[in-house]
């Protein structure tokens, strides 16, 4: 990793260039989209999808954010199965370090979001929570999927 | 027959600053002494069974407690911190259980915080704080500490109003 970028102070634009710099050194591929986030294609089990990372400064503590593409479109699940879903999806709430939550278009997201007060250890930190935040999935997305398969519904 | 008084020596608890500067590794161990030093520092009541810290914080007539705890997995460790027994999972019984469970998985749209129901039949308010070193912690655990607390106190009682309006509507 480049030394002198992390004397710089932390804005979105260094913040970014820290993070495209971390997955170039690790030859991990993803799309940048006009600098203002990564998207890294990825695959958990039958799933294509994407990992959408950005760096958010706007706020009191900067932070990055890493989400999935829409994971599960509700439009395409039994309004009887849903109250199941919303309880399945609350209960693995509770393993870190990822949250289900529903998008503004109702589709089901998961996301992480990792605090950066200073460069100190960002790299281990970021890709320790890159992996943490797929390998979770990866263990609980086949339960979600099988509940709305069992429940009549069809995945997004 | 006087008895000579025994003294058991208690080892002396490690404050913040000689974490920040010893860096002892960081386990399971070392992160609940840290919790612990952290605690006591900054003054707040706890009770600490094993593992767990219960801590209560009191606003606006309203005890609620949070458990801290060190957590360690293969990628990093991580401070959890969690409401404790606040709400039941009966609250989303009946006709409103939908809609009522719909609204409260929408709140997880906040960041650095969710909302989980947890084992036992509660809902609970949750946030995780990774730590791969010790530098800044005690900053970033007293920032977090703060922003979950005000999520609470934001949503505490939305979640009550939020409960009766439904209720009513089941009601007529």
């Amino acid at each position: 990793m480049d030394q002198a970028l992390k004397e710089n102070p932390i804005t979105e634009k260094t913040l970014m260039e820290f993070l495209t710099q971390a997955l170039d050194e690790r030859n991990i591929a993803y799309m940048l989209d006009k600098d203002s986030f990564i998207s890294i294609p990825t695959k958990i089990g039958d799933h294509v999808l994407n990992f959408i990372v950005r760096a958010v400064t706007s706020g009191k503590n900067p932070y990055i954010s890493i989400a999935t593409s829409p994971l599960i479109d509700l439009l395409n699940v039994d309004d009887s199965a849903r109250e199941n879903l919303y309880r399945l999806l609350l209960s693995l709430n509770s393993y870190a370090p990822l949250r289900f939550l529903l998008t503004p278009f109702e589709q089901v997201i998961a996301a992480t979001e990792l605090d950066v007060l200073s460069w100190q250890d960002l790299e281990r930190r970021f890709l320790a929570r890159l992996s943490f935040f797929f390998d979770t999935l990866n263990d609980l997305l086949p339960r979600v999927m099988k509940l709305i398969e069992k429940l009549g519904g069809k995945e997004g | 027959m006087a008895q000579a008084r025994k003294t058991k020596k208690i080892p002396m608890q490690k404050t913040i600053e000689q974490f920040r500067h010893r860096d002892p590794p960081i386990n399971e161990h070392s992160l609940t002494q840290f919790i612990h030093s952290f605690l006591e520092k900054h003054g707040l009541k706890y009770e600490r069974e094993d593992k767990w810290f219960l801590v209560p914080f009191y606003f606006e007539g309203l005890t609620i407690a949070i458990v801290i705890t060190a957590q360690v997995t293969s990628y990093s460790p991580f401070i959890t911190i969690r409401t404790h027994r606040i709400f039941s999972h009966q609250l989303c019984r009946d006709l409103i259980g939908e809609i009522f469970c719909r609204w409260l998985f929408s709140l997880n749209n906040v960041i650095h915080f969710k909302i989980t129901f947890s084992e036992p039949g509660y809902i609970e308010f949750i946030t995780e704080l990774d730590v791969c070193t010790w530098e800044s912690l005690e900053q970033r655990l007293l920032s977090k500490l703060e922003a979950f607390l005000e999520t609470i106190r934001d949503f505490h009682p939305e979640i009550i109003k939020k409960h009766a309006e439904l209720n009513d509507l089941e009601i007529n």
